[in-house]
């Protein structure tokens, strides 16, 4: 993937002004762009030990687990909630082993988000913005690392009161329990996937904050339920979403790739005859709606599912390995489309971006990076052709293999082991399970 | 049928009837192509990763501590058979 160089100004946290090299690469397209500061904070650390771990089965661990289904009276509130899932605890040795040498020296004091410009910044870090209370920060042998529940943004730990629901809660951190599940689950379907399907992360431990990071003290309730805000620890791959970059970045741009939009006829060839048709319209149902009623037909044990009972296989699925797109690489991003008042599109137009300002011209350093993406892909394009083997779309192929790949993860849990009864699907990959079938 | 849940289930931050859910495609992420490589050949092998599992839970270390909320609740979609 190419790499973007810049120079660009930026106002020092001492006020002044200085020459800063920016660097845009798959750094920035993997994991992310919107940096953020980070301060080491007052608490501890712990390693998660997978082999010593347990489940907290004991009547007394128990009762803290139900506990948490109720609103607590901690730190002079009395309808504090913690999340309380469905499931005992994870428990790990006591005392907990704090011994972090073998960590990345950044991470051996918990760390908690900070806005950009303070002087408490751990200064020369790497580190960007994953959703509201994570974080991902590279350390210097250039693996990266999430923290989960470092900060609710760059506020620190915040009490968000819901009057509706009539409860108090922490933002911006994890819990114990929370953080022993993380690790607990991460590890065991890692190891348990393994073949057919990748964790995004691999657990080290978490951070534990002392105060003044304690908003509802460090005190636990009578039950022995704690409140003490946390942070997961782990090493990351990734955190690029499917949904909201991926996805939805393709749906933006996929008139920028085709030469010509396939029309009707030509998209409905490639569904099988037996697939249900939309009687409004005569169009195919939309995949969502059949998938949707097949979870319905699951959840409900009454079959493939409830309007279309049929199984869910290439009987009713597009079959797409051969259909053809006429692709071609975007613009450039200085002859971007653009539509005049007239309606004509006209390529002359800068490359944007979508931010909370509205759409506005993207910044140099993704320019450049567009730029050398587009001319790759461009170069890559001629040379498929040129081998004259059977490359129906390149599109085409990067969808199916999405689906695929959710599809093999979905497939991999239903073969976890377990002991006793089984749970409800619960999950909307029950399209991509068929789709990968 | 899956022994694994992704996180799905209610509890006092819910609204009534409302469940979490964190099985959802951006708990899937894009890998870097160097981590999405076959080991053994090198060939980009995987380009999805998932995440997001502090929620998770399985059969084995399953406990209901939805009869244990005060508030009157549907309890719609999480069953057990």
């Amino acid at each position: 993937m190419p790499s973007g160089l810049i120079k660009m100004s930026a106002e020092s946290s001492q006020g002044g002004s200085k020459q800063i090299e920016s660097r845009f690469g798959d750094d920035e397209i993997f994991y992310g762009s919107v940096p953020v500061a980070l301060s080491v904070a007052p608490g501890h650390c712990e390693v998660y030990d997978h082999k010593q771990a347990t489940l907290a089965t004991s009547e007394e661990e128990v009762a803290v687990s139900v506990a948490r289904a109720s609103k607590l009276s901690v730190g002079g509130v009395n309808n504090a909630v913690v999340p309380c899932m469905p499931c005992v605890d994870i428990r790990q040795p006591q005392p907990a082993n704090k011994d972090v040498s073998a960590w990345p020296k950044l991470l051996q004091q918990p760390l908690i988000k900070v806005p950009l410009l303070s002087v408490d910044a751990v200064p020369g870090t790497k580190a960007v913005a994953s959703g509201c209370r994570s974080c991902l920060v590279k350390v210097d042998d250039g693996q990266w690392f999430r923290l989960k529940g470092s900060g609710n943004n760059d506020e620190g730990f915040i009490l968000r009161e819901d009057k509706a629901l009539g409860i108090v809660q922490i933002r911006g951190c994890a819990f114990n329990h929370t953080a022993a599940r993380e690790n607990f689950m991460t590890t065991k379907l890692s190891a348990e996937l393994a073949g057919c399907a990748v964790a995004a992360n691999d657990a080290l431990g978490s951070f534990v904050y002392d105060k003044p990071h304690q908003p509802l003290g460090s005190e636990p309730t009578a039950d022995g339920v704690s409140v003490v805000p946390n942070c997961i620890v782990q090493r990351t791959r990734g955190d690029r979403r499917l949904g909201s970059h991926l996805l939805a970045g393709l749906t933006i741009l996929l008139p920028q790739f085709l030469e010509s939009v396939p029309d009707i006829k030509s998209l409905k060839s490639v569904f099988p005859q037996s697939r249900p048709v939309d009687p409004v319209d005569s169009l195919p149902i939309t995949t969502a709606a059949l998938m949707t009623d097949h979870s319905l037909g699951v959840m409900y044990g009454v079959g493939d599912g409830l309007s279309f009972p049929m199984p869910r296989n290439a009987d009713v699925f597009a079959k797409v390995e051969s259909f053809s797109l006429a692709e071609h690489a975007p613009p450039l991003s200085n002859a971007q489309p653009r539509v005049e008042s007239s309606g004509n599109v006209v390529h002359d137009g800068a490359l944007t971006q979508i931010s909370n300002n509205g759409i506005e011209n993207a910044p140099p350093e993704w320019c450049r990076l567009w730029d050398e993406s587009a001319e790759a892909l461009k170069a890559d394009l001629a040379r498929l052709r040129a081998g004259g083997g059977a490359v129906g779309s390149t599109l085409v192929y990067l969808y199916n293999r999405i689906g695929f790949d959710c599809g093999r993860f979905a497939r991999g849990l239903h073969k976890v082991s377990a002991a006793c009864t089984c749970l409800v699907e619960s999950c909307q990959f029950i399209y991509q399970l068929c789709m990968c079938r | 049928m899956s022994h694994v849940s992704w996180g799905t289930y209610s509890d006092a931050m819910c609204y009534d009837g409302q469940l979490h859910c964190n099985a959802h495609a951006n708990n899937m992420v894009v890998l870097a192509p160097q981590d999405g490589k076959n080991k053994a050949t090198q060939a980009p092998d995987q380009f999805l990763a998932f995440l997001d599992l502090d929620m998770a839970f399985g059969t084995d270390d399953f406990l209901d501590t939805f009869v244990m909320l005060s508030v009157e609740s549907t309890r719609l979609n999480l069953v057990l058979i």
